[in-house]
């Protein structure tokens, strides 16, 4: 440091002498006050922070922590994948099926009902495939209930297909006993009976005279209700024997 | 020093301490242990070490605030905040740079702050420049030398804040003039020109009387 003072120049001699003279005025000191307060300060700052037990809690935490992960990835590591448990086609034949069907049926219940509640507001024309498809729904829940399985959606699908091409079999059986006499009555009952003419029998209107009863056993003719004509045509021979008819 | 470094090497466990811890829990015998050891064993709870460390530059560093504030109290609050944050930084000490460089860089920078936050920072001496003792043996030398002591302080604070600083760091720490400059955040030039200033006119000041007479 001497040697670093000379080479301060011109002013090494004069450093000297002032470094002198300064070191006279070295005697101040700092207050026994201040010296207390900062080595109090110190000592708190020093103590520990935290409990003896309390210090044990954070590499605790980490072996905690440690432990759980590894057995979840343990966990993970050692479970079997669904083809190692057995889950054959076997299993998803019995299950999933019967499932199925009672969906199905429930919502096919849901469409029938639909079905005839809407039958009424609907035209004579476009409420002959409604009945039909009605009583498709019917033999395919009564194939439901007689648990027959189907394995997936295509065998699904097929089955329902043929239903529908047995659909034209059973269409006038269907049609003939059950639905068209709810049919006919719910219409009376909502009042739009005098739209919907039955096609087997002609009703008190058209049989009012001779010529209204002719027309309607046409009618009948023309729908292919052959019997219901040759019918209502007998009647008609009963009721006018006088009525020449052609 | 040489008792120190003979000293076998310690470890915890299997890994060799640095060298800095090493010094610090070494047994002392003849020799006192460095500032940054005793930082470090007080950042491990070591009171005892903050104390003697605090015991060995206390007085340095409050005349060094004292003669740099011209105010007791302002220098005596600097004094506190200074400690304060050598204490807070114990956690984080590295013994990268001497002690006394760290010391001297909070103290300068809290003077600083001190300036900043206190814009009109007058040289209002509120303290007494002649502060010796009276022994009483008034001899002409004695007078001589308390004249002179009372002219060097009162032309301490009429230089610039920057070439006091530079030589209160020179005369109380005993810096070098890189050590100066990096606690001044300066270069080693522009700290030796202000030091050559600072010296100039206290030099001046002392032989006033003399050059009247």
């Amino acid at each position: 440091m001497t040697d670093e003072r000379n080479r301060i120049d011109p002013g090494a001699k004069a450093e000297a002498i002032v470094t002198e003279a300064y070191r006279d005025t070295t005697d101040e000191r700092a207050p026994d006050a201040l010296n207390r307060a900062i080595l109090d300060q110190a000592a708190r700052a020093a103590r520990p922070r935290y409990s003896r037990i309390r210090l044990w809690t954070r590499p605790m935490a980490w072996a905690a922590t440690v432990m759980l992960s590894v057995a979840i990835v343990m966990q993970l590591t050692q479970t079997p994948v669904p083809d190692e448990i057995g889950f054959d086609e076997s299993t998803y034949e019995i299950v999933a099926p019967t499932g199925l069907s009672e969906a199905r049926q429930r919502e096919r219940q849901s469409k029938a009902s639909a079905v005839e509640q809407g039958v009424v507001e609907q035209e004579p024309a476009a409420r002959a495939p409604a009945s039909p498809s009605a009583s498709a729904d019917k033999v395919r829940l009564e194939t439901d209930n007689n648990a027959y399985e189907f394995k997936d959606e295509d065998m699904l699908k097929r089955a329902d297909d043929m239903a529908r091409m047995r659909e034209g079999d059973i269409e006038e059986a269907v049609v003939a006993d059950d639905l068209s006499q709810t049919f006919a009555a719910d219409a009376e009952s909502v009042g739009v009976a005098s739209t919907y003419s039955a096609p087997e029998r002609c009703d008190e209107t058209a049989t009012a005279t001779p010529e209204t009863w002719l027309q309607c056993i046409t009618a009948l003719e023309e729908a292919g209700l052959t019997d219901a004509a040759d019918a209502e045509r007998k009647l008609l021979a009963a009721a006018f024997p006088d009525f020449h008819t052609p | 020093m040489t008792m120190v470094a003979n000293a076998r090497t310690l470890t915890i466990g299997a890994v060799p301490l640095s060298r800095a811890a090493q010094l610090a829990y070494a047994p002392t015998m003849d020799t006192a242990p460095e500032d940054s050891a005793l930082m470090l064993r007080y950042r491990d709870g070591d009171v005892a070490a903050f104390e003697a460390l605090y015991r060995r530059h206390n007085d340095a560093l409050y005349r060094y605030l004292l003669r740099l504030c011209h105010n007791r109290d302002a220098a005596e609050d600097i004094f506190q905040e200074v400690w304060g944050k050598i204490i807070k930084a114990r956690d984080k000490y590295r013994p990268t740079a001497k002690f006394t460089t760290f010391l001297y860089r909070v103290a300068h920078n809290c003077f600083i702050d001190h300036i900043r936050r206190n814009k009109r920072h007058t040289h209002t001496a509120d303290i007494e420049p002649d502060h010796q003792p009276d022994t009483g043996d008034c001899t002409e030398m004695q007078v001589e030398r308390s004249l002179a002591r009372r002219r060097l302080l009162d032309a301490l604070q009429q230089i610039p804040d920057e070439q006091r600083d530079v030589f209160l760091l020179r005369e109380e720490a005993g810096f070098s003039l890189d050590d100066i400059a990096s606690i001044t955040g300066t270069n080693r030039e522009t700290a030796k020109s202000r030091l050559r200033y600072a010296v100039n006119k206290l030099r001046a000041a002392i032989d006033e009387p003399a050059g009247k007479s």
